[in-house]
């Protein structure tokens, strides 16, 4: 006989030995049905009198077992019953391996992988959350839930068919069945290897491929902590960055993996004012354990072995072995730090690439892996002392083990550096006996959250997306007021139609600010990177600041807040330089010795405002407007308002110079503020009070997309101008224009003179010459607070606008910012009303 | 060079251009343009100008909510500005336009006919003397006697095209 002839019986037992691993103790029809299937076999496969033999008496062994009280010892029993009985038929080991060899998943396969992937990803996700928290608070509930979705995983991948998956999930519940409550929490390393592994295998199901577990990954799993602590040497870590995966797999990788280290670092930032809060240690090490399975599942060395590295000192902190301080804070920060640097390489290389890694990278990494071989080799010797102590004792000692000068400084000679320190893996770290945490109360509640899983879901869509649903919205509100405006309709006067009309327009709108606000994020994450940068600063000028930040959950739309880190990054960085002065300084000034630097954001009449307040030495307006002369940009014989004053730091070139310290050294890189302010259509306020501090007031609209607008017309055609740069608004009377010899017309308004500019004229626009006092002057402000009055022939009325990029055919056309659609389906151009500054000049 | 080579030549140039096309007459002649470039023909409709453009960009529509510029095709090709009748209307084109989705819309006299032009009916530009410029032309179409130009629309808004259209303004 051919081994083709018995392929069926070999799949029929494969497919039973996956329903023995999915039916649970009370499931007797899979166990009927597994019955059902044998009894065939039975009777149409009389394979051999062996074959025969063992398998009537386990067909008779499973009726005895549904005819008892429990079917868990048949359904332990059932998987090595049905190998022994596959290795009785014959050539089933050659038929095996091919099955084993299709790397393709078949077409039901993929269709559920494709469906499914994601849940079977947030069902690992979640057991890895479990499994975190279960390691600080031991719990009978918790390890249910791990059971549970462990057994919901069995299922999924039973009913995929993927044998080797299956028996990796039983045989990592039969290991936790097997141990009692009190040892269940030596299963942690296993169970994170098991995650690693299966996410690993989940996320090549998604791409269409699976390779089936070998041996030795199903070991690896199992491998008792003992083996696991056996010591490893830490490879050099790689040079080269090899970027060589599919570009969606490693784009996703790289948004989240930004996600993710914005998380730790701000996890990390709060640590140092709470050492003890292992909630925040969780945040980090979860990120950055992710960051590195991923990683390694893209085969991205660099930042697999960095993450590792952080993962290990994390560890060693989350353990209680290690205090953190701030040294290794730093220390943690620098590696996050070259982590993100290492992402970003990794979007620069792609689609595909390679690169050699910063040099400087080595020293961290080698500095994170010496900090841990310390901890290690000491929690070594604290193993030996305190072996029984620390298992036994419900509060677990609390030990800063690491002496000051645990960080020796590297000596770098190239960039392969031998660590011949012996660095273990980082899964020994958790083999470690769980101690019992003292802080009960917090930790309760940080379960109670792992458990009932996630409060806010979250579903993630391409701004493209978005904004293709935001322009539809914008179309179909324009549609409905086009129809309401239309004579037929409006013929009708039918007061229902009407109502129904409004009702329409109520719900338009809402669904238009609803669309909107998709857009907005909030400052969160912004005011983050901005606590770090104020960290380093104060660290590296020794000038103790304390940064307060409040109302980082104002929410901004998405392309603001992505312009607005710069000027931010200048303005505190001025603050803390310049602004806060020395503790020595500040004594003698009476003030207290850590300087306060306050970065606060809130919403103010339609608009978000971010102050930065500092209580340093303030501005001296003599100074600067004296600077300010000397540069020439100032005229000695006028006389200049506070604000006007202020202003001139944000002329460019102004700060450059090296005198600027001299005037308490305001200006580095402010002009570059005042541009990226100006381009979202912000606005930007100093007040300054010498000797006690400044505040820097940053005006933002909520989005770039809408803006209130004047809607007026000249020359024949209706244009828009921002409301935020308009003044007043008056109709000039005769006698208020005045020719003045080579400036043109002047606008005398409450003995103020006002360059008077005609739109039409500015525009270019042929019409018939008006008097002026047939129309209506507007009085505009630049950002630098220069003042023109423009003529125009009318104003109809003041509207919000959805602003629309004109495309690139216009993109050298400054003077208009974009076109806004208004309700009678036109097109009308909005003026940048600075451009129309740079025009008048001219 | 022998003759069946010039021929070969001659084959390979049309089948390159073998395709749908959509011909519109302007000024009297019929032109020709690639018909899967074409998104949609719209009626006249009110046109927002835009001030200190150069003179054949009439300015922009709202087509669904985008902002598309309309370029008066007569203005282009410095032929006499025609009278708008009912048969005026404009040709939505979506080009490629050096790497990256434009869309225009052409103002034409009169929409004649989808064609598909065979690779025989193609011959290359011929010299039309110095009072035309045929830079813009892919190649003529000779059909039932009649001459149809095949319009490179890509061509017309390359980027060089585009940048020239940035100095006229600064002028």
């Amino acid at each position: 006989m051919t081994e083709s002839d018995f392929s069926p019986v070999i799949n029929t037992l494969n497919s039973c030995v996956a329903q023995f691993y999915v039916a649970d103790e009370y499931d007797l029809a899979q166990l009927g049905s597994i019955l059902a299937k044998l009894d065939e076999l039975h009777e149409e496969y009389p394979i051999s009198e062996t074959f025969q033999e063992k398998l009537g008496e386990f067909v008779s062994d499973i009726e005895t077992a549904m005819l008892s009280d429990s079917i868990r010892p048949i359904l332990e029993r059932g998987p090595s019953m049905i190998s022994s009985l596959i290795s009785l038929v014959p050539d089933a080991e050659i038929f095996l391996e091919k099955l084993q060899e299709l790397p393709e998943l078949n077409e039901g396969q993929q269709l559920f992988a494709t469906e499914n992937i994601g849940v079977e990803l947030e069902k690992l996700d979640s057991l890895e959350d479990l499994v975190l928290s279960v390691e600080q608070n031991d719990s009978e509930e918790k390890w249910r839930s791990i059971q549970s979705i462990l057994h919901s995983l069995k299922g999924d991948f039973g009913v995929l068919g993927l044998r080797s998956l299956v028996k990796l999930v039983h045989d990592v519940e039969d290991a936790l069945l097997s141990s009692v409550p009190e040892e269940k929490g030596t299963h942690v390393p296993m169970l994170f290897a098991f995650r690693d592994l299966v996410v690993g295998r989940v996320k090549e199901i998604q791409r269409g491929v699976f390779i089936p577990l070998s041996e030795e990954e199903l070991g690896g799993v199992f491998r008792r902590s003992e083996e696991l602590s056996c010591e490893t040497k830490t490879p050099p870590m790689s040079t080269t960055l090899v970027v060589d995966a599919e570009v969606d797999l490693l784009t996703e990788f790289i948004t989240e993996s930004k996600e993710h280290m914005a998380a730790a670092e701000s996890a990390l930032m709060e640590l140092e004012n709470a050492p003890n809060n292992r909630e925040l240690v969780d945040a980090a090490f979860r990120a950055c354990h992710t960051v590195k399975g991923v990683a390694g599942f893209l085969n991205l060395k660099p930042l697999q072995e960095l993450a590792h590295a952080l993962e290990s000192v994390m560890d060693a902190g989350r353990m209680g072995k290690i205090a953190f301080d701030s040294a290794i804070l730093t220390l943690l920060l620098d590696g996050f730090d070259f982590l993100s640097e290492l992402v970003l390489q990794v979007e620069s290389l792609l689609p595909s690439g390679k690169a050699l890694v910063n040099p400087e990278l080595f020293a961290v990494y080698c500095r994170l892996n010496e900090t841990h071989a310390t901890i290690a080799k000491q929690d070594e010797i604290l193993q030996k002392t305190k072996k029984f102590t620390v298992v036994e004792s419900p509060k677990a000692p609390e030990v800063s083990m690491v002496q000051e000068d645990r960080i020796a400084p590297v000596t770098r000679s190239d960039n392969q550096i031998p660590i011949e320190k012996n660095v273990s893996p980082v899964s020994d770290l958790r083999t470690m006996p769980v101690p019992t945490q003292p802080n009960q109360g917090e930790n309760s509640r940080n379960s109670a959250e792992s458990v009932h899983g996630k409060v806010d879901e979250t579903v993630r869509v391409s701004v493209q997306r978005l904004d293709r649903l935001i322009d539809s919205i914008g179309e179909i509100v324009i549609a409905q007021s086009m129809l309401t405006a239309d004579p037929d309709f409006v013929r009708m006067k039918s007061r229902s139609v009407e109502q129904k009309a409004s009702q329409i327009s109520l719900v338009m709108r809402q669904i238009q600010e609803e669309a909107m606000s998709l857009r907005m994020i909030s400052l969160k994450s912004t005011f983050q990177k901005m606590s770090r940068l104020v960290r380093d600063l104060s660290n590296k000028m020794d000038k103790p600041v304390e940064l307060i930040v409040t109302g980082e959950d104002t929410e901004l739309d998405k392309s603001i807040i992505e312009h607005i880190g710069d000027p931010l990054v200048h303005m505190l960085r001025n603050s803390v330089d310049h602004g806060i002065e020395s503790p020595q300084e500040r004594l003698d000034a009476g003030k207290e010795p850590i300087g306060t630097v306050e970065l606060r954001a809130y919403h103010k009449s339609g608009n978000v405002v971010i102050d930065i307040v500092d209580d340093g030495r303030g501005l001296n307006k003599q100074k600067l407007l004296h600077k300010a002369i000397s540069n020439g940009i100032a005229s000695a014989n006028r006389d200049y308002s506070e604000q006007e004053i202020y202003q001139f730091i944000f002329a460019p070139g102004f700060s450059t110079a090296a005198e600027v310290t001299d005037i308490s050294g305001r200006g580095v890189g402010m002009d570059v503020v005042k541009r990226n302010i100006l381009g979202m259509r912000g606005s930007l306020e100093i007040h300054s009070d010498e000797g006690k501090g400044t505040c820097f007031s940053v005006k933002l609209p909520l989005t770039m997309a809408i803006i209130d607008g004047m809607i007026v017309y000249a020359g024949g055609e209706t244009l828009i101008v921002p409301t935020l740069s308009i003044v007043s608004t008056v109709n000039p009377k005769p006698g208020q224009i005045q020719s003045v010899r080579g400036k043109g017309e002047m606008l005398n308004l409450h003995n103020q003179l006002y360059r008077f500019v005609r739109l039409s004229d500015l525009l270019g626009m042929e019409c018939e010459r008006k008097n002026p006092s047939d129309g209506i002057a507007i009085i505009l402000e630049n950002i630098l607070g220069n003042r023109i009055a423009l003529w125009v022939d009318g104003i109809l009325k003041k509207q919000q606008v959805v602003i629309k990029s004109l495309g690139r055919l216009f993109r050298n056309y400054k003077w208009i910012s974009g076109g806004a659609v208004l309700g009678d389906g036109k097109i009308n151009l909005i003026l940048d009303v600075n451009e129309l500054f740079q025009m008048v000049e001219k | 060079m022998d003759k069946s080579a010039t021929i070969e030549i001659v084959e390979q140039f049309g089948t390159r251009l073998a395709g749908q096309y959509l011909t519109f007459v302007l000024s009297g002649e019929e032109y020709c343009i690639e018909l899967f470039k074409v998104q949609q023909i719209i009626q006249l409709e009110s046109i927002t100008r835009v001030p200190l453009s150069p003179k054949f960009i009439l300015g922009v529509i709202n087509l669904r909510g985008k902002v598309v510029p309309v370029v008066d095709l007569r203005i282009k090709f410095e032929m006499e500005v025609g009278e708008r009748t009912e048969k005026t209307c404009m040709v939505v084109l979506q080009l490629n336009a050096s790497g990256s989705p434009f869309t225009v819309a052409f103002i034409i006299d009169e929409v004649r006919e989808v064609t598909k032009i065979k690779e025989e009916e193609i011959e290359e530009v011929p010299e039309f003397g110095a009072s035309l410029d045929v830079s813009f032309l892919m190649g003529v179409a000779k059909i039932n006697h009649s001459v149809r130009m095949l319009l490179d629309i890509d061509k017309l808004f390359s980027l060089q095209e585009l940048n020239r259209l940035d100095s006229l303004q600064e002028m």
